[in-house]
């Protein structure tokens, strides 16, 4: 096993980008569209049952300390469902993989370079991953911590530019959400970014302290930001151009004019992403890899890595276009991964309990 | 099709060669063959216009248990 360590702040920061990753692209457009200028508020309550999954988790790693999510499945279920259950949560690891690299694929593809085939983003992508997962998790945590400030400001500098353009006109009329037809719709917001997160429990071993902090603030601080990203959205471009937009963040940098210098900075937000989707991809697929080392006891993590890259580059273009992506999120996704969020947990829980009961007696 | 072939199989290959040199343990080499095997079939299906796809297993197995 892996003798790596990283600390609370670098497990923070990881936390945080895994949860921010992707999210701030793809999920803004899809929220206004449902819950028009009140699309911010959903953050809050998705967040805060992700943080509620979060706490149940964190109960099943108190039973086992020291152990990731895989070995908390051996160790709970037994041999044969214990393995079983780390195999499907290994396939999940690997179908979310996929499922990053089809999302930076689907943003190549559809705004900067339309020509090149797909799969050469996929491959490219998953070539740098791979390298990444192969140096450890040290590696990855490192280089999240030296990029993340990058993000921030940039992202910072974008909205002090757009703020020109905002309009909190734009918010009226507030708080007409029907409640409970809208969290029926946005219901997949839970399942990406915040069940997601699981894969974040087989990190938990090589965090050297207050694992469950970092772990709890860097979801809360990424919901916060990304109220605020959904808020800036419909601030500056208004609800119908936003919920017609699958990337209204990229169309905002693209309207970006500071007399004739200054203009068409997409390339800066392309870059934020690239960079978001390589930090969520790297933790994603190094938990994979991690996972088969973990559950078949390997110790060398470079023969995994290899020929998971040819298995998440073929699984990425499973689905025919982006259009069908949308759709299998909107229908599925929670269902899918509530699975591995709370039905499983909850399971593993139950098993450690009765474990425990069964040694104390 | 047939160049992803022949890249699969000297790649496929030359790694057998290498873990064998370097005394790698049996398990640790037959993880690598069905992973690559998988992967391999993965492509192949691509190829050949019979696309693996998960999502349709999972949305299939999510519509017949009503959740």
């Amino acid at each position: 096993m892996e003798q790596a360590r990283i600390s609370s702040w670098q497990f923070f920061l990881l936390t945080f980008m895994y949860v921010l990753g992707t999210t701030f692209f793809l999920r803004p457009g899809g929220l206004i569209a449902v819950a028009r200028q009140d699309a911010w508020m959903i953050w809050l309550w998705t967040g805060a049952i992700g943080v509620a999954m979060a706490y149940l988790w964190m109960k099943l790693a108190a039973y086992y300390p020291g152990l990731s999510i895989v070995q908390v499945c051996t160790k709970a279920g037994g041999k044969l469902a214990g393995g079983f259950i780390a195999m499907c949560y290994i396939g999940f690891f690997v179908q979310l993989a996929s499922w990053v690299v089809r999302n930076l694929g689907d943003f190549m593809k559809s705004t900067l370079m339309p020509h090149t085939p797909i799969t050469v983003f996929h491959v490219m992508i998953l070539a740098v991953v791979c390298y990444a997962t192969v140096k450890g998790l040290e590696s990855i945590a490192r280089t999240n911590e030296m990029l993340t400030p990058i993000i921030l400001l940039t992202f910072i500098i974008i909205c002090f530019l757009m703020l020109p353009e905002w309009n909190t006109d734009r918010f009226q009329p507030a708080f007409r959400l029907e409640v409970w037809k809208t969290m029926k719709e946005t219901r997949n917001v839970i399942a990406f970014p915040y069940i997601e997160s699981i894969v974040l429990m087989m990190m938990f071993p090589y965090v050297k302290s207050r694992q469950k902090a970092s772990f709890v603030w860097g979801m809360t601080i990424a919901t916060l930001i990304l109220v605020a990203v959904t808020a800036f959205t419909v601030g500056v471009l208004g609800v119908t151009r936003a919920s017609h937009e699958t990337y209204p963040l990229y169309v905002i940098v693209q309207e970006i004019r500071i007399g004739s210098l200054i203009e068409h900075l997409e390339a800066s937000i392309t870059v934020i992403l690239l960079v978001a989707i390589f930090i969520k991809l790297s933790t994603t697929f190094y938990c994979a890899v991690t996972g088969i080392c973990q559950l078949f006891q390997l110790t060398d993590r470079t023969w995994v890595a290899v020929p998971l890259t040819l298995i998440v580059s073929g699984l990425s273009l499973s689905n025919e276009n982006v259009v069908e992506n949308i759709s299998w999120d909107k229908r599925y996704v929670f269902e899918y991964e509530l699975i591995f969020g709370l039905f499983f947990p909850l399971l593993l829980l139950v098993l450690a309990w009765l474990r425990k009961r069964r040694v104390q007696h | 099709m047939t160049g992803f072939i022949i890249f699969f199989m000297t790649s496929f290959g030359l790694a057998i060669f290498f873990m064998v040199r370097m005394k790698k343990h049996a398990k640790e080499i037959s993880i690598f063959v069905t992973l690559a095997l998988i992967g391999f079939t993965v492509w192949i299906a691509i190829f050949m216009d019979k696309t693996i796809n998960p999502y349709r297993w999972i949305a299939r197995v999510i519509d017949i248990t009503g959740l």
